[in-house]
């Protein structure tokens, strides 16, 4: 039982993060920030899984890591933002994750 | 677009590496950054800000790796980081790495050179059509000391008319002729051949043909020139075919010319020899032939649809018909047998062979037991280097792949080492190998073995390469970290290393055992007294043709003339000829014998027979025991005067003395017996083997029954070599026309009669040496080790007042301890396997105890200075010191 949860949370992350950057470009801990405001402290991702994350999603080109000088620490950072393919990939896990939520709910509210 | 990007990302992946790496530090040093900053805005101290921000992350070095393993292309990536931080660690342990490399490279090249020969000579077929349908037809003599006795005419035609599972029984002999026209004259090697026998072998020319049905019996004698001959005496010039040409003085055409790779293999004893220079057709009326004239070395090719057992026991069957029809002409014991071709051919051969590829085999398994120990010493020296990049962050999976390259980097080396002494070592064995090795010279280096050995060692070095991940992964981190790296659970280890160690000596010990062995055999050899003195004798042979000298008289006054002249030659001091040097390869003359008044043909006796000419017995320096030896008076009448040696004398004439007394001999294999007078008793020669006692001797005047071609010995005072110029000028002066051919030292023959065993000798020796080292290198490991770990010990010992000695005898107890396990193993291991030898030892006991003192002797020695080394460190101990 306890690897399940996990192994659906890699997903949901992904979907997660992606969502997060389709409202505007945002570097790395910020992006947890974000998820963890935003889902009410349900949601806590650590930098240390986000990290190697961000770079998947960047491999598969959904988004873009560019580095810029940071507006509130004046370092260099490196801020993603998502892509074309990223959008779709973005709406493909949103209907899949409604199709999921409408059969898992059907089960659950079985009588 | 997408595939694109993917394509873009991976070759930045592969190309732009250290780039890839520094931006994911960049990035990493930006997140920490960030993080420290949050806790330092809640007031905690810059470094515990820092350290909470890093425990955040999860380890930084696991962070990036995962960071990086997302990354495309990071496994091809990786694996040449791979390989790079290996060559790099390996470069970093010089010692450890050449000799790790360099056992892979003795074991892979040895095994596969050896193997390779083997492959040559013992399973390769051979070069004739289909030739596993070939076989051998022999006569089996063995009660008169002759098992593989070639058959005669009438016995031939006999097999050819009912041997019905045989397509084709053919026979050859070798003889001489002369080949004049081209310069000096020249003698050749020549064997003549039944109608039958090309086409039996399936072999054509490379130009012209070979003989047809309708070549045997022409005025004009066609010939087939050997590829060599044709090259050396007619310029390669295809336009020899159907040229005439002058053989024995008689012209003869040429009909055609073989290829370069063919030659006549059969096996040594055979006296058919390999490096024939020409093919005359013979054997026409083979049917009329008398039987006791037995010469011919008879194949028989197998029909398509026979079995092999079909052959084998037609040919016992149509044998045993044979000699009971004919029950004068054979000894009671006597049996006619086939036996496949190539089997037979490497019959001389294969005993010395095998045991030879055994001891490869062992070194191989001492070269993998080394290579074993080698990586457990070095798993041992990089415990702490792995519990420190596990501690790190480190991936299990990413270190054992990291052992596993470097293994396979490690076996890859050893393997293209192992190429070069495969190479090496064939050009040598193919260098110094007896001429009973033929085909070793067909050797080329064995694919399949390579590989086989190559992969042998890879496996064996990737899984003991593994040792230092399987190290940690037993033991908690913390432990060794914490606590003196080189304490904790090494016990077990210890004492598998230990047991490696007795291992490679105890096959050490049976390797210098058998090469022990082996020099016993050549020194016994060496020291053996054939019945004559070889130093300082040239031979030389010649044979006037019966054309121009043909009477009994011509042909003695030639060679009356030539001994004078080559005796008046400056440096000579005796002069002799005989039909046969001894150890040389011409076939053996023996003829039938039996004591005067017996009468019964089954009941003869076989003696080796030779003609010599006066003074032969003296230059040789043979032992006259009673009597004289042969001079220019003697006589055929009343009985031809003759010589015989100590065991035909006590087996005709037993407890009487034999001078005087009278036999008869079949001379001629016509089944006539002529009388025979005993003048004189030599002393045994060993002239066909050293290794033999061999059979009763005979030897006959030259003057009386004349043989061609005549055989001389010329002893010098100075070098036999320096004569041979001041020879041939004796002989051209005589007659021009007479080609000398053979000029050899005696010396010569005997050393090749001595070559095989030279051979196994050397090799033997080769392997032992190997084996000695890696012994030494595996227990210097060991007890290296072992000090290592007890320096502190050892340094508390002296600082408490033990003298080094006492230190070093401490150290040096572990190597004995070891030496005293192996060599009890070694000594059982070598009582068994040196009965395997039994049959290539000469005078020398499998037992014997001056081989096994010496192999004890010299791994005792070898081990004991290779332990002295780290034993002496371990007395000077400044362990505490450095602390």
């Amino acid at each position: 039982m306890a690897k399940r949860p996990a192994e659906m949370l890699k997903g949901t992350l992904d979907m997660l993060v992606l969502r997060t950057l389709e409202l505007q470009p945002l570097h790395g801990i910020a992006v947890a920030d974000r998820i963890r405001q935003v889902t009410g402290g349900t949601f806590e991702v650590g930098p240390g899984s986000l990290f190697p994350a961000l770079h998947r999603l960047e491999q598969e080109g959904w988004i873009r890591g560019e580095w810029g000088v940071a507006a509130d620490t004046g370092r260099r950072t490196r801020a993603y933002t998502l892509t074309a393919a990223g959008r779709r990939q973005l709406a493909a896990e949103r209907r899949h994750w409604a199709r999921i939520v409408a059969a898992v709910g059907q089960v659950l509210d079985q009588s | 677009m997408r595939q694109w990007h993917r394509f873009r990302e991976l070759c930045r992946t592969i190309f732009r590496g250290t780039r890839v790496s520094r931006e994911l530090d960049d990035e990493l040093d930006d997140w920490v950054e960030r993080l420290s900053e949050r806790h330092r805005a809640e007031g905690i101290s810059d470094d515990e800000a820092r350290r909470r921000a890093l425990i955040e992350m999860g380890g930084l070095t696991k962070v990036k790796e995962e960071a990086h393993a997302m990354r495309n292309g990071s496994q091809i990536e990786s694996t040449t980081t791979d390989f790079k931080y290996a060559w790099r660690s390996l470069r970093r342990a010089p010692g450890f790495t050449a000799a790790a490399v360099l056992t892979f490279g003795l074991g892979i090249g040895a095994t596969t050179a050896i193997f390779s020969v083997v492959q040559a000579v013992l399973i390769e077929p051979l070069p004739y059509r289909d030739s596993d349908r070939l076989l051998f037809i022999w006569a089996d003599l063995a009660d008169i000391g002759y098992p593989h006795a070639p058959l005669a005419g009438p016995e031939v035609a006999e097999f050819q008319s009912k041997a019905s599972a045989f397509q084709q029984i053919g026979g050859v002999w070798a003889t001489n002729a002369t080949l004049a026209g081209h310069g000096d004259p020249e003698q050749l090697r020549v064997a003549t051949v039944t109608a039958d026998f090309f086409p039996l072998l399936g072999v054509d020319a490379m130009y012209g043909r070979v003989f047809g049905p309708d070549d045997f019996g022409q005025p004009v004698t066609p010939v087939l020139l050997s590829h060599a001959l044709w090259q050396r005496s007619f310029g390669a010039d295809a336009s020899v075919v159907g040229r005439t040409i002058t053989l024995n003085d008689r012209p003869a055409i040429v009909l055609g010319v073989m290829g370069p790779d063919f030659k006549l293999l059969f096996p040594p004893d055979a006296a058919v020899p390999d490096d024939l220079q020409a093919w005359i057709p013979g054997g026409a009326r083979l049917a009329a032939q008398p039987r006791g004239q037995q010469y011919l070395r008879v194949v028989g090719r197998l029909k398509a649809d026979a079995r092999l057992v079909d052959g084998i026991e037609q040919v016992a069957a149509v044998g045993q018909g044979m000699i009971q029809a004919n029950p004068g002409s054979y000894t009671p014991a006597s049996r006619f047998y086939a036996v496949p071709m190539l089997e037979d051919n490497v019959r001389p051969v294969r005993p010395a062979l095998l045991s030879i590829f055994g001891g490869v085999l062992i070194l191989l398994v001492i070269a993998c037991v080394n290579i074993a120990g080698l990586l457990i010493v070095r798993a041992a020296a990089r415990r702490k280097e792995t519990s420190v990049r596990l501690a790190m962050g480190g991936s299990w999976g990413r270190l054992l792949r990291q052992y596993l390259v470097e293994g396979l980097l490690l076996s890859l080396a050893g393997t293209a080492v192992g190429i070069f002494v495969a190479r090496f070592a064939l050009d040598l064995l193919t260098a110094v190998a007896p001429s009973s090795l033929g085909r070793v010279h067909t050797a080329d280096l064995d694919g399949g073995v390579l590989a086989f050995t190559a992969i042998t060692a890879m496996v064996w070095g990737v899984a003991f390469s593994l040792m230092p991940w399987a190290e940690v992964r037993r033991t908690d981190l913390q432990s060794v970290l914490q606590h003196d790296p080189r304490g904790a659970g090494t016990a077990v280890r210890a004492r598998f290393r230990s047991a490696l160690v007795t291992a490679q000596i105890a096959l050490g010990l049976v390797l210098l055992v058998g090469a022990g062995l082996f020099a016993r055999t050549f020194d016994r050899l060496l020291r053996l007294d054939p019945g004559f003195r070889a130093e300082g004798v040239m031979t030389f042979r010649v044979a006037p043709p019966f054309s121009r000298y043909p009477s009994r008289d011509a042909q003695n006054t030639f060679h009356r003339d030539l001994s004078e002249k080559l005796r008046a030659l400056s440096g000579v001091t005796s002069v002799g000829a005989i039909s046969h040097v001894p150890h040389d390869n011409l076939p053996n003359w023996a003829t039938p014998y039996l004591p005067m008044g017996e009468t019964d043909g089954s009941k003869s006796g076989l003696a080796d027979t030779r003609t010599v000419a006066p003074g032969f017995f003296e230059t040789v320096g043979a032992r006259l025991i009673a009597g004289r030896f042969f001079d220019e008076r003697d006589q055929a009448a009343p009985a031809v005067p003759v010589v015989i040696d100590e065991l035909m004398a006590q087996r005709l004439f037993p407890g009487l003395d034999p001078l005087g007394q009278q036999f008869k001999v079949d001379l001629g294999g016509s089944g006539q017996m002529a009388p025979m007078q005993v003048v004189g008793l030599v002393g045994h020669l060993r002239h066909r083997t050293l290794t033999e006692y061999g059979r009763e001797q005979l030897f006959v005047p030259a003057r009386i029954v004349t043989r061609n071609p005549v055989a001389y010995a010329v002893r010098t005072s100075g070098d036999p070599v320096s004569l041979a110029s001041a020879i041939r000028e004796a002989v051209r002066a005589l007659d021009a026309k007479l080609p000398v051919y053979d000029m050899r030292p005696l010396d010569d023959y005997l050393s090749q009669a001595r070559a095989s065993n030279l051979f196994t000798m050397l090799l033997a020796g080769a392997f032992a040496a190997m084996a000695l080292v890696l012994a030494c290198v595996g227990i210097y490991g060991v007890i290296a080790y072992a000090v290592g770990r007890r320096a502190r010990e050892f340094g508390v010992r002296l600082a408490l007042g033990a003298r080094p000695g006492q230190v070093v005898s401490l150290v040096m107890r572990d190597g004995v301890r070891l030496l005293l396990a192996g060599t009890a193993l070694g000594l059982a291991g070598a009582y068994g396997a040196s009965r395997l030898l039994r049959s290539q030892l000469f005078d020398t006991a499998p037992h014997d105890p001056a081989a096994y003192a010496a192999a004890v002797i010299a791994l005792a020695a070898a081990t004991l200075v290779a332990c002295l080394i780290p034993a002496w460190r371990a007395g000077r101990s400044t362990a505490l010191r450095d602390e």
